[in-house]
């Protein structure tokens, strides 16, 4: 495992810079894609935003200041990355299907196994009902184990305002099910 | 905040989630949504790789000028502009100068002063003194031409 901080500056060097990008990309590919995968489901969509991710990385790691830890930048980047999809994605489908309402519970079930029992299913349909920053700030909170202070700096907001968009979500996912 | 209360903030928060959903099925989502095809990460750092090559080709093949370039540029214009300022600046206050001075502005002192110094060369009769070197250069060629016929 080689340390971030020594990869940045190998990289701002100039000095072997695709071999300290090549590693910089190793250490944290999965983490970026499967935060990417939890919010748009399907591989395909996570693949693209993730190579933007990595792509964006490359053109601005020389810029970088290590104010911050290179990983909470990295996922910020992936944040942006993926609302910017979420927010293109939901342009198109209300363009392409303005009159017909989103069957979540089809779109859920769809995606689930065969064996998938009623609870999954719920919550499948939960989290996809939330708005997409307290789908991020639960994703974070509950997958990824993130304190507070990370979840602030990714996502852009205060840790009270990461905190309130996490039971936010809880709440609105109580009622989801309390509803179905 | 400390290492140990995060922890518990953190087991609190998913006590949570687990009492909304169970355990069990926050396990399976998490493990559906991390089935990914096979060796696609070791594909996917290829992949990068390329494009970012693919980019930097058609970046290179675009006309790009290296930072030393771009600052001695930048260099060249601030001097030239800071050249052709300080330049128009002077031949605006000459012209300042000289169409701002009149008679009224000078000192009686200094006119006379400059009388002084120039009356001499305004009481010279020029045209005995035209004379005067007229009838020397005459002189100098009649000796001339004297010398010339008593060597021949």
């Amino acid at each position: 495992m080689h340390n971030d901080q020594d990869l940045i500056i190998q990289f701002q060097q100039g000095f072997q810079k695709e071999a300290a990008f090549t590693l910089l990309l190793k250490q944290h590919q999965q983490k970026v894609y499967f935060q990417i995968k939890r919010m748009v489901s399907e591989h395909a969509d996570a693949d693209d935003i993730a190579q933007q991710v990595w792509i964006k990385v490359w053109t601005k790691l020389d810029g970088f200041k290590m104010e911050s830890e290179f990983s909470t930048w990295l996922f910020r980047v992936a944040h942006n990355e993926t609302l910017n999809f979420l927010q293109k994605q939901k342009k198109h489908s209300a363009q392409s299907q303005s009159s017909e309402t989103v069957d979540y519970e089809n779109a859920a079930s769809a995606s689930q196994s065969p064996k998938s029992s009623q609870i999954e299913i719920a919550l499948e349909q939960a989290i996809q009902q939330l708005p997409e920053k307290q789908r991020f700030v639960f994703m974070l909170r509950y997958f990824d184990e993130l304190n507070y202070e990370k979840i602030a700096s990714i996502t852009g907001t205060s840790v009270g305002g990461a905190k309130a968009n996490f039971y936010q979500a809880l709440k609105k996912m109580e009622e989801i099910l309390k509803r179905d | 905040m400390d290492k140990n209360t995060e922890n518990i903030e953190l087991q609190n928060d998913k006590a949570l989630v687990e009492k909304l959903f169970s355990k069990d099925a926050l396990h399976n989502y998490e493990a559906n949504g991390n089935t990914v095809p096979m060796h696609y990460f070791e594909q996917f750092e290829a992949q990068i790789l390329s494009k970012i090559a693919e980019e930097n080709g058609i970046k290179k093949s675009t006309f790009s000028i290296p930072r030393w370039g771009q600052f001695a540029i930048a260099a060249s214009f601030f001097a030239i502009i800071a050249t052709t300022y300080l330049w128009i600046e002077s031949n605006v206050q000459k012209q300042d100068v000289a169409s701002n001075v009149s008679i009224q502005d000078i000192a009686t002192t200094d006119i006379d002063t400059y009388v002084n110094e120039n009356e001499a060369m305004a009481e010279i009769d020029w045209q005995t003194e035209i004379n005067k070197e007229a009838s020397n250069l005459e002189t100098l060629n009649t000796g001339l031409i004297k010398d010339t016929n008593n060597t021949q």
